[in-house]
């Protein structure tokens, strides 16, 4: 009984105690640089950072298959800690992205209002302009043919 | 003159839209490998794909992403021959062959990855009447084991699957499904063949 006990603290201390793989950080890490991209954004700083990452787990591997298993773990650490950096300056890049993307909708819509309003004022002027000038072409024309009584 | 204001805004409304909103576009990856020289040519030393073993090969894999997203990317390396079972394109089912070597990459929109590739056969023994690879240098990476038996040394095979993190699944996934215009099941991968000679 007792033994059964300690079996299933054991195990509940080790789940509480595993961190996730490097491959399932780098595919974390991916989730969320992918956000930045959708919100229109980009972070090429960043992407290129997790290519780093993703070479040292590639080395790493490699390592692994040749049987040095601490290089193997020492390039995986380094992996997992640049992944980590760079996943706590991912946040950041989503909030710019995001406000990038609502400062560009912002632009094109105050753009575009902007456009219709000049073009209506545009037109408007145009047509009092027009109608003047058509009034004047009339006036002109009875002075002329007063004028042309005489 | 209200017309006009109403023909503006609906001409301006439209062409803000199309401003703020990405055109489709075909979704896709392609793959390929190219030889020595940098083309669909001289894939073997003196065009020859009988290998032999220390003779280096040079190949360069190409991978391009028009999926319209930054994507992750991984390239299975696999060795097969001629009976194995190879990707299937119909089903998107890959190779049930376990892969030897692979390659992981983010790529962003429109972005091509150059992959070089020379390899060398490092060991072949002859096993009645077939020829066993059990030494491969990939990248300079020694790879042992039992990679893969032909009859004769006949028809090996290089294939590279292109594998890509499925954001839904959350895993790694070889096919993917195209909504429209019909749905259909795409996967990308490619292969060359070469011979092998036993360690003398």
């Amino acid at each position: 009984m007792l033994i059964v006990l300690f079996l299933v603290l054991t195990n509940v201390s080790l789940s509480y105690t595993q961190t996730p793989d490097v491959s399932t950080l780098s595919y974390q890490a991916f989730d969320q640089l992918a956000t930045v991209y959708r919100s229109g954004g980009s972070a090429p700083g960043l992407v290129s950072r997790l290519n780093s990452a993703l070479s040292l787990m590639e080395a790493a591997r490699i390592e692994r298959a040749q049987g040095n298993a601490s290089s193997a773990s020492a390039l995986e650490d380094q992996a997992r800690s640049m992944i980590e950096q760079l996943s706590n300056q991912i946040p950041a890049a989503q909030q710019q992205a995001v406000q990038e993307s609502n400062l560009r909708v912002e632009i094109t819509i105050a753009g575009a209002v902007f456009v219709v309003g000049l073009l209506t004022v545009c037109f408007y002027g145009s047509l009092r302009v027009w109608r003047w000038y058509e009034k004047e072409k009339l006036l002109e024309m009875r002075i002329l043919g007063e004028e042309t009584k005489n | 003159m209200i017309a006009f204001f109403v023909i503006v805004t609906v001409t301006v409304s439209a062409l803000a839209y199309v401003e703020l909103t990405p055109p489709y576009t075909d979704q896709f990856f392609s793959m390929w490998i190219v030889g020595s020289n940098g083309l669909t040519e001289n894939y073997f030393p003196n065009n020859n794909p009988n290998l032999i073993p220390s003779e280096q090969v040079n190949w360069t894999l190409g991978v391009y992403n028009h999926m319209s997203s930054l994507e992750y990317v991984v390239v299975q390396v696999k060795l097969l021959n001629a009976t194995e079972t190879p990707p299937n394109e119909q089903t998107g089912v890959p190779s049930p062959v376990p892969e030897i070597f692979e390659f992981a990459r983010v790529l962003v929109s429109n972005e091509t990855w150059t992959i070089p590739f020379p390899w060398t056969i490092l060991n072949a023994v002859s096993v009645n009447g077939a020829v066993l690879i059990n030494g491969l240098a990939i990248n300079g990476t020694m790879i042992t084991g039992n990679l893969a038996q032909a009859m004769g040394g006949l028809d090996f095979r290089f294939v590279f699957e292109l594998w890509f993190y499925d954001q839904t699944a959350g895993n790694l996934a070889f096919s993917w499904t195209t909504p429209t215009p019909t749905p259909a099941t795409y996967s990308v991968w490619t292969q060359l063949w070469f011979n092998a000679t036993a360690s003398s």
